[in-house]
């Protein structure tokens, strides 16, 4: 009995050294700052071990800790983000377009961009970032959103939209800028 | 410059992604945690048994002061209401009191009082809502967890269920709630109510919770059929026993002892007073 706990111990420590980065990258889009995206990786991470037995024989160990993140995200971090992000003037400096070879301007590129998925709401942030960072097909986006593909369709081209239509996103993604 | 490629996105959209991929690589990921996040998880575990725990005890009924006395809370109902020195602060777990605990026409109904200790900081309060999600509660705030940073939270919870309920069957609603700088603290006889129904969602206000000051030996509560219910202050360090009428002290609640009284029939309530 207490071998077989320690065997799941080890297995859990192995998944969570080995996800630790890919998650706090996704937590990260999703916060849109790092502390939280400790704080939401973490938490989730506490729910996979108390469940980890279940969560290791899942087909997709992934995917289910993938559910638990944007649960856990949709329920805490909604209000945090544009508390934390929201543009404090809106009258501020006019940004200019961006250098591609230049690291300043790269950073104000993501900055833009943290900015912009800060005005989203969560299930629009949600789908971008699990459709366009994550990579997840529009079914698999579906079940870790626990809504239907439909919806994923919908809170993708919307949340794409808005940020087609930020002026220093419009620079970056359609004035060939980078890739 | 919107061209469709072979995955059928066009070029803006692989340019976000792109965007998204470049933000997302820039954060700076650190060390996994683990030996933190085993720890929490096992005490995100020993809670969640917690809260089988209590359901367990408002069931049992008399015996719940003896499985109460158990839980890691400490969550003692009899012992005298202090507040635990600095160093034993259980930010991350409630002390639970029950209040009372009593049976009319077949059915059981209990009520309890959960406190939550003031976190010192934003960290404290983080893991502090964490906790009360965990048990289902959302605080009284803005949603922001510092806002939990220096107050206290206190939720009042009553339970109903049929005698022979199972845990599962055992339904709860939460009476009260605040996070608070500053308890209740009435003085003289001052009497805080709330009314409610004593099982069920509606029906006739047969249940009354309230806060009395501490010096309160005994609270009168008049029923509209014109009866009276005596709660007597129970003394600290007794069992909870079956009863339609008590006061009792609350652990992590110096300020005020609560009471909660149950009409005898269908009459509702009408008024309480303290009487000694």
């Amino acid at each position: 009995m207490g071998d077989a706990k320690q065997t799941r111990d080890e297995e859990f420590r192995r998944f969570v050294i080995g996800r630790w980065p890919g998650l706090m990258r996704t937590a990260f889009l999703l916060t849109g700052d790092r502390y939280a995206a400790e704080d939401l990786v973490q938490s989730t991470l506490e729910r996979a071990y108390t469940a980890w037995r279940r969560v290791n024989a899942a087909d997709d160990p992934d995917a289910y800790v993938r559910r638990v993140m944007i649960n856990a995200h949709a329920r805490r971090h909604r209000r945090r983000l544009k508390e934390f992000l929201a543009p404090k003037d809106d009258s501020g400096p006019v940004r200019e377009p961006a250098d591609a070879a230049d690291p300043m301007a790269r950073a104000d590129d993501r900055g833009a961009l943290l900015e912009a998925l800060a005005q989203l709401p969560a299930r629009q942030r949600e789908a971008v970032v699990l459709r366009y960072w994550e990579d997840l097909t529009e079914t698999q986006t579906a079940r870790a959103m626990g809504c239907s593909v439909g919806t994923v369709k919908s809170n993708t081209a919307k949340g794409i939209a808005k940020l087609r239509a930020v002026p220093a996103l419009a620079d970056t993604t359609l004035q060939g800028g980078r890739t | 410059m919107t061209g469709v490629d072979g995955t059928g996105r066009d070029t803006a959209q692989e340019r976000i992604a792109a965007l998204l991929a470049d933000t997302a690589h820039e954060v700076e990921t650190g060390v996994a945690p683990v030996d933190a996040v085993v720890r929490a998880g096992r005490r995100r575990r020993a809670r969640r048994r917690t809260v089988a725990a209590v359901a367990a005890v408002v069931l049992a009924g008399t015996t719940g002061t003896l499985a109460l006395t158990s839980l890691p809370g400490g969550n003692d109902s009899s012992a005298p209401a202090k507040p635990a020195p600095a160093d034993e602060r259980r930010v991350f777990l409630p002390q639970i009191s029950q209040v009372a605990v009593g049976t009319s026409g077949g059915e059981r109904w209990a009520v309890n009082v959960q406190v939550w200790p003031a976190p010192h900081d934003r960290a404290e309060a983080v893991k502090q809502t964490e906790a009360m999600a965990d048990w289902g509660l959302t605080p009284a705030t803005s949603g922001d967890p510092a806002g939990l940073v220096g107050r206290t939270s206190y939720f009042v919870i009553r339970f109903y269920g049929p005698e022979g309920a199972t845990n599962d069957e055992l339904t709860h609603r939460m009476v009260d709630s605040d996070t608070t700088s500053t308890l209740p603290w009435p003085k003289g006889k001052e009497v805080e109510v709330l009314p409610q129904p004593l099982t069920g969602e509606d029906g006739p206000h047969r249940l009354v919770i309230g806060t009395v000051p501490t010096t309160a030996k005994q609270v009168a509560c008049h029923w509209k059929d014109g009866t009276t219910t005596l709660a007597d202050r129970a003394p600290d360090n007794t069992p909870v026993r079956d009863t339609n009428a008590v006061i009792r002290s609350v652990r992590g609640f110096p300020t005020a002892n609560w009471f909660a009284c149950a009409s005898p029939g269908s009459a509702a309530y009408q008024s309480a007073e303290v009487t000694e």
